[in-house]
């Protein structure tokens, strides 16, 4: 244990301060959901709750299932989405990383420029080309959608990371008989896992969070991530905020779960982010 | 065996009559790079170029399959003609300027204060990036809710701290609507820059500080003398990162406004969406998604000299 | 680290397991039961489809109101007595639903058959989503029975592009508890009352009166009625009797009788102040009296006409069934829109929906409570001065021009600008 000084946890109650402001709109989001609807009327606001219910669940969970549905789906997006990324990200950022390619300079070039589209650009090529191919409303299209997002950003930041894994490490494994892949895959690969990490945690959560492609590229109810589902909630629910508020809070759980167990890992992916 | 052929492949690269194996050898290189590089050019590369032809063509949704005729600069004539264009791009510039101000300014001070120590610092740091994390839906649909005019916690805040006299219907105005939206941006982006600038912060040399301390400077001549000119490259590109994320913006209008009142929250990302996706106009969209694409090249050229120059420092 | 990278993968091998899990147990089950559903079909003789059809339905029915579950009920009643078929219900909020069908001809991802808003059933037949069933109408015969402005809103150049199901209209609906509590015995009946008693029934919490100004199609519905109360017209949206229809809107917003959130409140919206005595009076259609008796048992409530500005006026509102042009079992489809038309079943389902008949044979029956029922009377008369929005083709283009007036004047915008621009705007597009 640190001893802190009384300067210290000063500034520690100034910090709980400025996260207890800066966070009330998540805890406006969570009380408006377990207050009986007079309640969330009530003028002037109850900033703590007097009335505790939990019917705005009861409705949503257990008396209208769909938001399961919406939940699966989405699972099934931002996990597809992040091992499409990974798989892809994964082997091109390592050679470009190490080998002298022609046309790499170029590559990078046009990953960074494509990051800055904005989604919605792409989402109309993608849109026609995918009805083309009879490929629209599949949980394909939404995954290449939300890779095209993930893929740049899987890609600049991994090309960094090999580039400080010392060369040295597979050329001892070459001249030990290995060859190129295998050297990849026994030498570079155990030490990348926090990196997969990131990266898997930044495409999930692109992924999870997209409504782009979710509104463009997938008309049909049964695919639909749980974006799509909010804006068909928003729509139904419209101001009874108490079965919104719940809704929403359930949606961003997984977001909340998440972001406890591997806040370091995302911390990491937006400072890496920023310097390439 | 194969592993064989390559160490033996590598010691005679010189040799004219291997060329093949040159070529062999290289081409196994490429091969790691080749579905991404496929994935990008199909699903990336080719859309681009997509919108820029169809803004060219007279697309609908009636000609999506048949062949579409070339109307030259028709699609930008009727986009530049078209007030709404104005006002969207007008907001855009707006939305994206005033967001970044404060999200940086608000960020910076933020990061200098959690640069400090103290208990639970690094719990509180992350904890706030709970805010940049959670889906834009969902945010928008909060803040939609706090703004309300009626039983809003925000009129019902700002009218006891003495801000404003009585409630303002944030959404529903023409004059308050983008203000509303630009707040919510500003909090979705707070934690984002504030992250990123503490890092940059933690990267500062502790040498010089030292240096400032035993020369006597006040923490205000360290900050203005010191901190401020060293940080310059690193909020460049933040501020850069922010222009094109923020010029992005598109969920949180769709969910809290819709661009209205009467298209005071119209923003160009929106309006190319609009066109495409519920006039069914392509041609019109692409033209809006070519202009978008031209502005940020030109943001991006300016990215990639920020980044070549800090490369070379 | 170790630790964190472990219980990730685990937590998505955990995921990935339990959802190829819930697929496939799912795959299971539909085999199953089409099977089982096979093995029928073979051992009746009689049944010489050997296959279940799938019918897709859209419709933007709020979940849990009375005109979905009444929806829901004999969608699953069609089902049971149709074996070979299954439905396949999908909802859309009611602003989606439009721009969900342009996206799904793009996609080639239309359903089999939707319920639409009838002012936008012209413009879809014109855009080729829905399918031509003339020949089908005329064989069925039964389209005499319809009134006249229905069956127009189904008509597209003398085809038949649908099947009106229902109607409805707007009326009054008012809080007789407030009223009393304000000593207020009677509802107003002109705009003057309209204005002055949703004056004196606004408190700090309450306000006299609420509508729905929303930016979709039931914002213009729910304004339409005071432009044709004034005499004024889509044709005449500058005159000034326009005007004063759009100014009656703003004064009551300026006064602070009604909220400037009506902007944002659906019809269903609405109904939620309304319940939380958080309204006072509310516009709004029959379909909301089931919910009210159910659910609001608290609150002593009523429904009268519309107040009069020149004219009595409502509007007239109402779902058509249309089958789209690209559906492979429009043949199933049309059976099931036939027999959803039968008197015995069209019936009792507008009762459990709280809708109103649009055919003699079902509006005369004495069993039915609209000929009993005084509130449901309220609509039935009010329906005898509503008008429909027949604006041709291009009505969802004029809808959006007038929903945007509305938004401004509510802002406080000046009206005889607005109206002068709109107008300007609108002229072009009417028929």
């Amino acid at each position: 244990m640190k001893k802190y000084s009384k300067k210290q946890y000063g500034l520690f109650f100034i910090a709980l301060l400025i996260s207890i402001v800066f966070l009330f709109p998540i805890y406006w989001m969570i009380t408006t959901s377990i207050k009986p609807i007079q309640d969330v009327f009530a003028t002037p606001p109850l900033i703590f709750p007097e009335n505790i219910q939990f019917d705005a669940y009861i409705k949503n969970l257990i008396e209208d299932r769909s938001i399961f549905k919406y939940i699966r789906n989405s699972f099934i997006i931002a996990t597809g989405t992040s091992l499409l990324t990974l798989i892809l990200a994964l082997p091109a950022a390592y050679a470009l990383a190490r080998f002298r390619l022609k046309g790499g300079g170029v590559f990078l070039l046009i990953l960074l420029v494509t990051q800055m589209v904005p989604g919605i650009m792409m989402a109309m090529p993608l849109f026609i080309m995918f009805s083309t191919f009879n490929l629209l409303n599949s949980y394909l299209a939404l995954i290449i959608g939300n890779t095209t997002l993930a893929l740049p950003f899987a890609v600049l930041i991994m090309r960094p990371f090999f580039l400080s894994i010392p060369k040295g490490l597979e050329d001892a494994a070459v001249i030990d008989g290995c060859n190129r892949f295998t050297a990849f895959v026994r030498i570079v690969l155990p030490l990348t896992k926090p990196t997969l990490l990131t990266v898997g945690t930044f495409a999930f959560l692109f992924a999870w969070g997209d409504l782009i492609f979710a509104l463009t590229l997938a008309t049909d109810e049964s695919i639909r991530p749980l974006t799509m589902g909010l804006t068909t909630f928003v729509g139904q629910y419209g101001t009874q905020w108490d079965s919104l508020m719940a809704v929403s809070t359930i949606a961003a759980l997984p977001i909340i779960i998440i972001f406890i167990a591997l806040q370091k890992y995302i911390v990491s992916g937006i400072t890496a982010g920023a310097e390439k | 065996m194969e592993a064989n052929t390559m160490v033996h492949m590598e010691k005679n690269v010189t040799s004219p009559s291997k060329f093949s194996h040159i070529i062999m050898k290289s081409l196994y290189k490429y091969l790691f790079v080749l579905p991404a590089f496929l994935f990008v050019v199909i699903f990336m590369l080719y859309p681009i170029v997509y919108n820029i032809f169809v803004s060219f063509q007279d697309a609908t949704i009636l000609n999506l399959s048949s062949d579409k005729s070339f109307v030259g600069l028709a699609n930008y004539a009727y986009i530049l003609n078209d007030p709404t264009f104005k006002i969207a791009l007008k907001n855009t510039l707006i939305y994206t300027s005033s967001s970044i101000f404060f999200q940086i300014s608000i960020g910076f001070l933020l990061a200098l204060f959690f640069n400090q120590v103290f208990p639970f610092r690094n719990f509180f740091r992350s904890i706030l990036l709970l805010a940049w994390m959670t889906p834009l839906v969902i945010t928008g649909t909060l803040f939609k809710w706090l703004f309300d005019v009626d039983y809003g916690v925000i009129n019902y805040l700002f009218m006891q701290l003495g801000i404003i006299s009585e409630s303002i219907n944030w959404l529903g105005q023409q004059g308050t609507a983008l203000v509303a939206v630009i707040f919510t941006n500003i909090w979705i982006g707070i934690p984002f820059n504030m992250i990123l600038i503490l890092a940059a912060l933690q990267a500062l040399p502790k040498d010089v500080y030292e240096a400032a301390r035993i020369d006597g400077a006040s923490k205000l001549q360290i900050f203005y003398k010191i901190t401020l000119p060293l940080m310059k490259p690193a909020i460049l590109v933040v501020l850069v990162l922010g222009i094109i994320y923020t010029f992005k913006v598109f969920d949180i209008i769709l969910i809290m406004t819709g661009g209205g009142p009467v298209n005071a929250t119209q923003v160009l990302p929106f309006y190319g969406y609009e066109l495409a996706f519920v006039n069914f106009n392509f041609g019109h969209g692409g033209a809006v998604a070519t202009i978008i694409l031209l502005m940020l090249t030109l943001v991006s050229l300016i990215y990639l000299y920020l980044v070549r120059k800090e490369e070379s420092m | 680290m170790n630790e964190y990278f472990k219980l990730f993968s685990f937590v998505w091998i955990l995921l990935v397991v339990s959802l190829v899990g819930c697929s496939s147990n799912e795959e299971t089950s539909s085999d199953n039961g089409q099977s089982l559903n096979e093995n029928e079909a073979t051992s009746d003789s009689n049944n010489s489809k050997d296959n279940v059809i799938t019918l897709e339905v859209w419709d933007y029915l709020n979940p849990d109101t009375p005109p979905s579950d009444a929806q829901i009920e004999y969608l699953e009643k069609y089902t049971e007595l149709n074996p070979n078929i299954e439905i396949e219900r999908t909802y859309f909020p009611f602003a989606d639903l439009k721009t969900r069908l342009l996206q799904g001809v793009a996609g080639n991802e239309l359903p089999d058959i939707v319920i639409i808003d009838n002012p936008d059933h012209q413009s879809f037949s014109e855009a080729g989503v829905f399918a031509d069933i003339t020949d089908e109408v005329e064989e069925w015969g039964e389209m005499d029975l319809y009134y006249d402005g229905p069956v127009e809103s189904v008509m597209l150049d003398g085809k038949y592009y649908g099947v009106p199901n229902n109607s409805n209209a707007l009326a009054l609906f008012y809080n007789k508890d407030i009223f009393e509590e304000a000593g207020i015995s009677d509802p107003p009946t002109t705009w003057e009352e309209l204005k002055e008693i949703a004056m004196q029934l606004t408190t700090d919490d309450r306000k006299g009166l609420a509508i729905s100004a929303t930016s979709s199609e039931e914002g213009t519905f729910q304004f339409l009625p005071y432009l044709w109360q004034s005499g004024a017209d889509l044709d005449s949206f500058d005159s000034p009797e326009a005007i004063s229809a759009m100014q009656l809107i703003q004064d009551m917003i300026n006064a602070g009788s009604m909220s400037s959130n009506v902007i944002n409140w659906d019809q269903q919206d609405v109904l939620v102040q309304f319940q939380n005595g958080k309204a006072a009076m509310m516009v709004n259609g029959p379909w909301q009296l089931p919910t009210l008796r159910e659910e609001s048992e608290d609150i002593n409530w009523d429904v009268v006409l519309m107040p009069e500005g020149n004219h009595p006026a409502s509007i007239l509102g109402g779902e058509n069934w249309a089958i789209t042009s690209t559906s492979e079992h429009k043949e199933e489809a049309w059976e099931f829109l036939k027999w959803t038309q039968q008197e015995e079943i069209l019936g009792p389902m507008h009762e459990l929906g709280g809708r109103l008949p649009n055919r003699d044979d079902v509006a005369s029956d004495e069993q039915y409570e609209w000929n009993e029922d005084p509130q449901l009377q309220v609509f039935v008369e009010q329906i005898q001065t509503s008008k429909p929005r027949a604006y041709g083709t291009k009505y969802p283009e004029i809808s959006n021009i007038v929903q945007e007036a509305i938004q401004r004047a509510i802002t406080g915008e000046d009206v005889e600008t607005i109206m002068k621009d709109s107008a300007e705007r609108i002229n072009p597009l009417l028929p």
